[in-house]
């Protein structure tokens, strides 16, 4: 997975936290900090079946409820996204069993954002809800560009992709489990549903 | 990468199939990947 990563920011684990709730089993948290002295946070879900899910979001964006949907125009996507990737290599190192999944979350502008306003007029098909406006899930951008970043460093050798549009949602299968698990697939995907039913949030 | 996931309260069942969503993946083929990596070489160069 790494071997053809151009780059990646230096990353350290934070914590490690044991969940006794539900299908979730530990949720870990890494931290790195980009040259422009951005400081990010990776939060991995590990539910069960070896399943690890990732968000991140900007440090400082930590008690925003939005910290997920804002989009910061530092420009540093690239090296955001390589970084996760290497941090999903980290895990799978530990975890040779391990599946990834994510959701683009849908960008989320509030009236006070006059910069993002200004380029709203050419996204029409955002939803006005009460003060925000909201890009609708479905093949939002994020999931676009995740995917085919994803697409391009992880090969279908290790590992099944398995891509849902209308939610952005998208799932690694680890192959190796595959083979001792042959339904891991219906597994996941019920298992996907049940934990992150408010998709649409 | 990132979402918002609603905690649901204790007993609040009705809250929660009102916002269930349902998730329906499809397995991405090797031409699917490809037609992918094409597109996304943009995002990566």
């Amino acid at each position: 997975m790494l071997s053809n990563l151009p780059f990646y920011y230096p990353f350290k684990s934070v914590f490690v936290k044991k969940s006794p709730h539900g299908d979730l089993c530990t949720l870990r948290t890494f931290r790195f900090t980009t040259p422009k002295k951005n400081i990010y946070i990776v939060r991995i879900e590990e539910y069960k079946l070896h399943t690890f899910m990732l968000k991140f979001h900007l440090a400082k964006h930590k008690n925003n409820k939005y910290k997920y949907n804002i989009t910061t125009n530092f420009n540093e996507t690239r090296g955001i996204l390589y970084t996760c990737i290497a941090i999903m290599h980290s895990i799978l190192i530990d975890s040779k069993l391990a599946s990834f999944g994510f959701i683009g979350a849908q960008t989320i502008f509030t009236d006070t954002d006059s910069i993002h306003r200004v380029k709203l007029k050419r996204c029409k098909e955002y939803i006005k809800v009460q003060n925000t406006i909201k890009e609708p899930m479905q093949n939002n951008s994020r999931f676009r560009v995740y995917q085919g970043i994803v697409s391009y460093f992880v090969r279908e050798v290790n590992f099944v992709h398995l891509v849902d549009e209308n939610n952005s949602a998208y799932i690694l299968l680890n192959k190796a489990h595959q083979l001792e698990l042959p339904n891991l697939e219906d597994l996941v995907s019920e298992m996907f549903e049940r934990n992150f039913a408010p998709l649409g949030v | 990468m990132g979402y918002n996931v609603e905690k649901s309260k204790k007993g609040d069942k009705k809250a929660k199939s009102a916002n269930s969503v349902k998730v329906s993946f499809k397995r991405l083929t090797a031409l699917d990947l490809e037609k992918r990596r094409s597109s996304a070489y943009k995002y990566v160069i």
